[in-house]
């Protein structure tokens, strides 16, 4: 059994994509060097938004009501990062604000267009001078579900449903082959960044009857493009196909290789041979990017396949901005910016090759240790701020110190749940830096367990024990009080504020009855020295 | 008019005579002097506008509009909290009213230290009366005095200690006692009230949600301020707000102020700026009566201990000459985060709420601590107390738990690590010999100043005794940076008169 595309768009989708982009066939090039016959996918001409293969990821992506019903989005990307300037291009179509988690990269002819359109977006752009440097410092973003009143999209939206997009770009190719429109090739050649549009592509082609190789050009690290996360994403999609429409019992997606070598100094440098990649097509009229399409070109021109499909991921260049979208940048990454442009030189402080290596290592290994293994309780947690991992370690020290002896919560006031809830709300006011040390204080407390010997993280203690570690910490004086301290505060913040504890202590609570958030304001004799949102003062210099 | 930065179109550009950053106490009277002397005045202030109809008394509600970082603000090694304000009106929105004047000895002592030419006595006299004027500042009615209050009283007299009532800026009050959540019932007389429709009415501008982030300079000479729209939940910087003018003033607090300074790059040959922070560091002392105090309702504090405040005798070594003493209490939340314990022991003590007594001492401190600007919106507070602060802490916490004890409390609790509990007939005398350590014992602070001491040398101050920068043309300050001391007493109303003062110098209508 084969499938179509049909059986695909029965999922939820917002529709952006919906003919097949057209294979290009470039014969003298193919000749020039060296292969029978060459062909170009041009998903820089899928509709939509300006192009791009995250066109076809964000279609699906953004359907899934989490995300749909969000004010706005927070994701993470290079200062040029194709996926952060589709989905500013999503969220002005959508009317959704954008939180932008960059890191540097040099600034090129590419990066500065992307960078433009991010910025000419309604963004907020969070900036750091590495990856290292900004995973440590919002680590929620790629952790939670949400982060600074955003719904969190996955970097390179590559995800269980983004990644359906790409499975949809592999059918539409075997189609395409099936039609006589496009010979059956030898390999399908594509960057890898996040790794989806591959992993999605293999299954599209394995679906589609059409058992030809992906090759994914990695073009970063290899420590990110390993066979784990494509094994990850695999299963994840599959799992998903399986849930919602069925997969045949003997499915097998089309074999998938990654192909290192071709990273160069670093990710986001280009490479010499990638330059020329570019110089090359663009002699043949089309545009290619240099730090992901680039090198994956090169590669492919290095390896000649005798019948290739490239498969372009990138937008049709020239994409929306406004003027004066410098002005939008944060301070810093402007400096950064300037001082590039003028001397050539990024930011001081960017890690190394190697110390991004070991430090994307180490941030990783923390990061599983950190969430994974959390099932069992508050599932279906909706936090604006703490993730679930977090709201159980809150739980768990709850259960510690409320109650006379440690356990269960008391009766008489809120459960688990509400009392999560309750602090969640507050946290989710505070500042950004004081929301990160929050963050750095759940960690500190579930995985200091270890300082006292302790194999078991706190949320694998039993209660007592929980409260004989805080008690321990609380004892060394210095940050660890502090940290004790804190998260006990934060179950009582999450405890007393709830009226249920107020008659067992005696509090006859407060004299006027709590408003809702959307409630219409008394008016007041302050009213008439309100201007109406969005009316600017005088003295406005046009 | 108000404006929210948060909804308007970004980047945004302004033109004004005067920039003034910060509407608290002292950039609200200074914007209000130089409204009404005809000036063209914006006012940029990080927080938004609460109004009294908005203030719903819950603590989980209003601490994140009106406190910053919803009071959860520390110094850099988490060992004080340092609570400020952050909403249109700043620390005066949910402050508790006190008014007192500077203590005479202290504004001598600046006179000989500092020069202080444009502040003799008679201009501070001239000052405070007219601020006083302004905010109807009255002895609050001893009928109008909570058990609470009474409490320290009673121990007071009972030890023969010096005591006595506080004056406050209120009318209208209703005696909810929900003073630090805002209050509802509009009874503050603060720049909400005030000053904001004498500000409106003058044609001045407030940008609420409009944070601060560098003073813009050029050839010795202000040009306006750069500044972040941010975002009304998150605080997050929404878009960049320029304003041009050749006249700034910085009124962003003790803390805000020096690090927009540091921040901007304006000279300071006397590298004072930001390294002199005080900030009244307060420990303290509970206790359960056998009768309910019912501590959250009334007026919180209308009566003071004063027995330790000695300001002629502030260089002694020996503690007991800088310690104010007074009752503090909190609601449920507060109250919970202030009790030292675990468990049953933590819940032994909230099942007796509505008979807890807490009372603080808080120091008159010598410590200099610093501020330093963190990134573009951020800053850092560096302060430990030093030796004498730190006897002087656990002499207030002493002395708190005695009046308790005087006062007929059945147990008081000192929030030591481990927690300590004493009987009626218990000496507390070890109190005093604890050491302090970070983390282990409670500190709060809730009035930081100092941090830009004026003086009328530049050699030895950046900014001289009218609140002109002696380095920056067209650059004023106007808050509690300027004090060059700690004060001892609530500075509200000395913030005011320092508004009050530096305004008529920019605007020119003093000389």
């Amino acid at each position: 059994m084969t499938w179509t595309r049909d059986s695909l768009d029965a999922l939820p989708r917002l529709g952006w994509v919906a003919e097949p982009t057209p294979v290009t066939p470039l014969p003298e090039l193919a000749s020039e060097q060296g292969l029978d016959w060459l062909g170009v996918k041009r998903d820089d001409l899928c509709a939509g938004l300006a192009g791009s293969t995250k066109t076809r990821k964000l279609d699906f992506l953004l359907a899934d009501p989490r995300l749909r019903d969000a004010d706005g989005w927070a994701s993470i990307g290079a200062i040029g990062s194709g996926h952060l300037a589709a989905l500013s291009l999503a969220a002005r179509k959508l009317d959704k604000r954008l939180l932008a988690h960059c890191f540097w990269e040099p600034p090129s002819e590419d990066v500065l267009g992307n960078l433009a359109c991010i910025a000419s977006a309604p963004t907020t752009i969070r900036y750091a001078t590495s990856r290292p440097t900004l995973v440590l410092r919002w680590p929620r973003v790629m952790t939670a579900q949400r982060t600074g009143g955003c719904a969190c999209v996955p970097a390179g939206a590559t995800s269980r449903l983004g990644t359906l997009g790409t499975v949809r770009g592999g059918l539409e190719l075997a189609d395409q082959v099936k039609a006589g429109e496009v010979p059956r090739p030898d390999a399908v050649y594509v960057p890898w960044g996040t790794g989806g549009t591959a992993v999605g592509l293999s299954i599209g082609l394995g679906l589609g009857g059409l058992d030809v190789p992906v090759v994914a050009v990695a073009t970063v690290e290899r420590v990110f493009a390993t066979w784990v996360s494509a094994a990850a994403v695999h299963r994840s999609v599959l799992r998903e196909l399986d849930r919602t429409i069925g997969l045949p019992g003997s499915f097998e997606p089309a074999s998938l290789r990654i192909v290192h070598g071709h990273v160069g100094k670093a990710y986001g440098h280009p490479t010499p041979a990638s330059c020329e990649a570019c110089d090359l097509l663009a002699g043949h009229g089309l545009r290619l990017e240099p730090v992901y399409g680039g090198k994956a070109f090169s590669a492919m021109l290095q390896e000649r396949p005798a019948r290739a499909v490239y498969w372009l991921t990138s937008h049709r260049g020239d994409l929306p901005t406004v003027d004066g979208w410098r002005d939008r940048l944060p301070a810093r990454l402007a400096k950064h910016l300037a001082r590039a442009e003028a001397t050539g030189r990024g930011p001081r402080g960017v890690l190394s090759r190697r110390g991004l290596l070991v430090g994307g290592a180490a941030a990783a290994l923390i990061g599983v240790a950190r969430t994974t293994g959390y099932r069992g309780s508050l599932d279906g947690w909706q936090g604006r701020e703490l993730a679930r991992w977090e709201a159980q370690v809150l739980v768990a020290v709850a259960e510690a110190v409320i109650p006379d002896r440690p356990g269960p919560l008391p009766t008489e006031g809120p459960d688990g749940a509400r009392l999560a809830a309750n602090v969640d709300r507050y946290v989710a006011a505070m500042p950004a830096p004081l929301r990160t040390e929050v963050h750095g204080l759940f960690v500190l407390v579930e995985q200091g367990t270890a300082l006292g010997g302790r194999v078991r993280r706190l949320t694998r203690l039993d209660p007592s024990r929980r409260r004989a570690f805080l008690e321990g910490l609380s004892r060394r004086g210095g940050l660890l009080a502090v940290a004790s301290r804190g998260v006990r505060d934060l179950c009582y913040v999450g405890w007393y504020q709830d009226p249920r504890t107020w008659p067992a202590i005696g509090y006859t609570g407060p004299l006027v009855k709590e408003q809702a958030p959307d409630a219409p304001l008394r008016e007041t004799p302050y009213d008439a020295l309100v201007a109406a949102p969005g009316a600017a003062p005088e003295g406005l210099v046009p | 008019m108000i404006h929210d930065a948060s909804t308007l179109e970004l980047p945004l550009e302004l033109e004004a005579d005067l920039c003034v950053v910060g509407s608290g106490p002292g950039g609200a009277t200074a914007a209000v002097v130089a409204a009404e002397a005809g000036l063209k005045v914006v006012v940029l202030e990080t927080g938004g506008f609460v109004r009294p109809s908005q203030m719903d008394q819950r603590e989980e509600q209003m601490l994140p509009l009106l406190l910053v970082a919803g009071g959860g603000q520390t110094t850099a090694d988490r060992a004080i909290k340092v609570i400020q304000g952050r909403s249109v009106g700043g620390s005066s929105t949910h402050n508790i009213n006190l008014c007192a004047r500077i203590p005479e000895p202290i504004r001598r002592r600046w006179a000989a230290d500092r020069g202080m030419a444009h502040l003799p006595p008679e201009r501070w006299e001239e000052l405070y009366a007219r601020i006083e004027a302004t905010l109807q500042v009255s002895e609050v009615e001893e009928w109008r005095w909570t058990r609470h209050n009474r409490l320290l009283l009673d121990g007071a007299r009972a030890l023969g200690w010096r005591a006595g009532g506080l004056r406050h800026n209120r009318t209208g009050c209703i005696g909810s006692g929900f003073c630090l959540l805002g209050c509802t019932y509009d009874a503050k007389n603060n720049v909400t009230k005030m000053l904001l429709p004498r500000l409106v009415a003058a044609g001045g501008a407030v940008l609420s949600r409009c944070q601060a982030v560098a003073v813009l300079h050029t050839g010795g000479e202000a040009t306006g301020v750069e500044a972040a729209a941010v975002d009304p939940a998150t605080g997050d910087p929404l878009g960049r707000v320029t304003v041009r003018a050749r006249r700034v003033c910085l009124s962003a607090s003790a803390t805000g102020t020096p690090a927009i300074l540091l921040r901007s790059g304006v000279p300071d040959p006397s590298g004072t700026t930001g390294d002199s922070l005080r900030i009244h560091p307060a420990t303290v002392a509970a206790a359960e009566f056998a009768e309910p105090v019912l501590g959250w309702q009334g007026i919180p504090q209308t009566a003071e201990c004063t027995e330790f405040l000695d300001f002629e005798a502030h260089e002694t070594a020996e503690p007991g000459h800088r310690v104010w003493l007074l009752p503090a209490f909190a609601h449920p939340v507060g109250t919970a985060a202030m009790i030292p314990g675990l468990g049953a022991d933590h819940r032994r003590l909230m099942e007796r709420y509505d008979r807890l007594a807490v009372f603080t001492g808080m120091v008159h401190d010598v410590t200099e601590g610093r501020v330093r600007p963190r990134g573009d919106l951020g800053l850092k507070i560096d302060y430990w107390p030093e030796e004498a602060d730190r006897r002087e802490l656990m002499f207030g916490m002493a002395a708190c738990a005695k009046l308790l004890q005087a006062a007929g409390a059945e147990r008081v609790f000192a929030p030591t690590s481990p927690p300590r509990e004493y009987g009626p007939a218990d000496s507390l005398d070890e109190l005093e010999e604890l050491e302090l350590e970070p983390g282990l014992t409670d500190i709060t602070a809730v009035h930081p100043m100092a941090s830009v001491p004026m003086g009328d040398d530049p050699s030895t101050a950046a900014v001289g005794s009218d609140g002109r920068h002696h380095h920056l043309a067209g650059l004023w300050i106007a808050d509690g940076s300027l004090f060059p001391t700690s004060i001892g007493v609530p500075p509200q109303i000395s913030i005011y008169a320092m508004g009050l003062h530096v305004g008529e110098h920019l605007a020119g209508v003093r000389t």
